[in-house]
């Protein structure tokens, strides 16, 4: 169990945390979403001991992580964003290599090894000079890497950039066995769908604060009633601009063409008010399709916080 | 059961002597110090020759260059090879993007900066070892026995732990393996250099104030200050260590006559070296076991160098980025 109290750090006079507060339960699969800048990186280093806090608090099954220690080390497994890995080593000496920077070593370590390459897939790389490997191949093994010692809790930072779907979803399969397994995991991403796909426990940070920590249902009930709506006409498209601007539950409706563009955050029957007011003003109403499957713009208005109407309804009923 | 085995193996020391064996530069650079070693080995031996015609001088007395000219290459070696290596090992690892995940694993910042300082002193023992065979024969021709011989590649060992542990102190603070890399140069070349010229100054300046006392309170015959200590700083000085250690072996004497001393007074020191110079008051211990104490000195300072550096890298300390924190604070 991992719980983050109140987390805060600054950069020079830069505060790249801003008082993050975060549960995540044991065996939960938990995506962690941010846009670029908003703090995922920084949380995920300090809870491995990578930075130092400025304050607050993290807690690994109610011990208090943060002045670092082996302990704390042995608990944590960490696949950072950018990884290096050396020349002339091959996948199994790699892989040993770390091993041995937990103490294990001989044919403990060897079968260790050889199990975790199988675990991700790369059992016939063995003997590949790591640095010849793939993206996704260098990406698995370091994942191999961060569970040789068997931690509790693994800290995976956007483990999907640059990899192609079938990579991707390989990668997924791993993380669904893990977890399977038992493991907690936190996954930092951008790619939304996937992670809602995937995790059972989504948290969204924007500028170093927690928007939203729950589950994924609760997420995608929050976006409920926040949709885009694409309307198209057959004319008069400037009158139906200024009808639609004068609804309360259209936000920034734009037009380009004959066809315009709004937020909408009202119930089915205020969308049937809208489209009955328009017809009622003789406009030729051609189309009007919702687009609430569309996740990413949620999340997206979520994390940008206060920009415009629709976000700042969104923020009001995030806040725990 | 696994305790022990843990304390005694460093997975960074292990690793780092897997790719320093892959790599294909330890058999070339072995190959290289043999190369000079045989080189000087030649030129003192056409020197001797030219010498023989010249003065038809049949006594053996110069028989121990070829032991000193070894010692004096090996050491420049040394000094060349292990600020390179040293100060590449933190740095490099942090420009591969791979100290990051080291430093989340089990071992300590000081295990990792260990098994680091370590390989490099393993590199330069086999180096140190590769020259045994040439040095053997140098020994025999200068009446050196194994034992002093053996005595003089310890001290070079220290000469290389104590230089190692610079290099790895600024592979830690310097984020650029090159920045580290010209660093360790500086600092070796400081050490050398700089110790002795600041024992040559420290002995003028006390001298001088010597000299004002007399003149104003009047020679009592017991100095009113001396400037003896400050030869002490050149325990920190690693070829003094060796002139020392190879003076005692083949004689002062031997030493003077033929020619560290020529060579330094060539640059014009030679008075004020002769002052300097550890050997010439032989009857304070702390002079009389230069090597034993001035060794001791550099392990000792090595050691806090080591402990120093796995501070810096220490991530829950930030000592750096404190630091840096404070300056943007006063700045603006
Ligand atoms: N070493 C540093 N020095 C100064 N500022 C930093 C440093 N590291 C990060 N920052 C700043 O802190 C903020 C948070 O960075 P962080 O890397 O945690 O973001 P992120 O959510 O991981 O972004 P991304 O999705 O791009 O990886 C950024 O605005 C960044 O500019
Ligand atoms: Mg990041």
């Amino acid at each position: 169990m991992l719980e983050i109290k109140d987390l805060k750090k600054n950069y020079g006079y830069f505060r790249a945390l801003n008082g993050l507060t975060l549960t995540v339960g044991d065996g939960e699969l938990f995506g962690f979403v941010g846009a670029n800048g908003a703090g995922k990186t920084t949380t995920m280093k300090i809870c491995v001991g990578l930075l130092k806090a400025d304050s607050g608090q993290v807690i690994i099954d109610g011990v208090n992580t943060l002045d670092g220690g082996r302990k704390m080390r042995n608990k944590v497994g960490y696949v950072p964003d950018f990884f290096g890995v050396y020349e002339n080593l091959t996948a199994m000496e790699y892989l040993t290599f770390f091993a041995g920077t937990y103490g294990i070593w001989g044919t403990k370590s060897n079968s260790l090894c050889e199990g975790l390459l199988e675990l991700v897939n790369l059992s016939d790389k063995k003997d590949t000079q790591v640095d010849s490997l793939s993206r996704g191949m260098k990406q698995r093994l370091c994942l191999a890497r961060a569970l040789v010692h068997n931690p509790e809790i693994l800290f995976l930072d956007e483990p999907a950039s640059g990899l192609d779907p079938k990579a991707r979803f390989e990668l997924k399969e791993i993380l669904k066995n893990l977890s399977g397994m038992g493991k907690t995991i936190i996954i930092s991403s951008h790619i939304l769908p996937e992670l809602i796909e995937m995790c059972s426990t989504l948290g969204i940070i924007s500028h170093g604060e927690m928007k939203f920590n729950g589950s994924v249902e609760d997420a995608m009930l929050l976006s409920k009633g926040k949709v885009s709506v694409e309307a198209t006409f057959a004319g008069e498209t400037e009158k139906a601009l200024l009808l639609l601007k004068e609804s309360p539950f259209v936000t920034s409706p734009e037009a380009v063409g004959n066809k315009i563009t709004l937020g909408f955050n009202g119930t089915d029957d205020d969308a049937a008010g809208i489209i009955k007011n328009l017809v009622m003003h003789d406009i030729p109403l051609t189309g009007f399709t919702k687009k609430n499957e569309n996740v990413e713009n949620i999340f997206i208005n979520i994390m940008e916080g206060n920009e415009g109407g629709t976000a700042e309804n969104a923020d009001a009923n995030v806040q725990p | 059961m696994q305790m022990p085995t843990f304390n005694l193996k460093n997975a960074v020391l292990v690793k780092d002597m897997q790719v320093r064996a892959k790599r294909s530069n330890l058999p070339a650079l072995l190959f290289i110090v043999n190369m000079v070693l045989s080189l000087v080995a030649t030129i003192i031996m056409i020197v001797i020759n030219a010498r023989l015609v010249t003065y038809s001088n049949n006594s053996n007395d110069h028989l121990p260059w070829f032991f000193i000219g070894c010692i004096i290459a090996e050491s420049a070696l040394i000094c060349l090879v292990i600020p390179i290596i040293s100060s590449t090992t933190i740095a490099s690892e942090r420009e591969h993007q791979t100290l990051d995940v080291l430093l989340t694993t089990s071992m300590s910042p000081f295990d990792i900066v260990l098994g680091k300082y370590l390989s490099c002193i393993a590199y330069v023992a086999i180096m140190l070892l590769s020259t045994v065979p040439a040095l053997s024969i140098a020994s025999i021709y200068g009446s050196i026995n194994f034992f002093q011989m053996f005595s003089i590649l310890l001290v070079m060992m220290v000469m290389a732990m104590f230089l190692a542990a610079f290099g790895v102190h600024y592979s830690v603070s310097l984020k650029k393996s090159n920045h580290a890399v010209v660093m360790s140069f500086v600092m070796t070349g400081v050490l050398l250099g700089s110790t002795i010229i600041l024992v040559m100054i420290a002995y003028g300046i006390i001298n001088a104030i010597e000299a004002s006392f007399e003149l104003k309170y009047g020679y009592t015959g017991t100095p009113y200050v001396t400037p003896d200590p400050s030869i002490f700083l050149l325990y920190v000085n690693p070829m003094c260590t060796i002139f020392d250690a190879v003076g005692r072996i083949v004689g002062f004497k031997f030493v003077d006559d033929y020619s560290l001393h020529t060579t330094m007074s060539i640059t014009g020191m030679k008075t004020v070296i002769a002052e300097v110079c550890p050997h010439l008051s032989l009857d304070n211990i702390f002079v009389r076991f230069w090597t034993l104490f001035s060794c001791i000195t550099q392990l000792v300072l090595s050691w806090l160098l080591l402990k120093s550096a796995a501070r810096r890298l220490d991530p829950s300390r930030a000592k750096i980025r404190h630091r840096r924190t404070k300056n943007a604070g006063k700045q603006s």
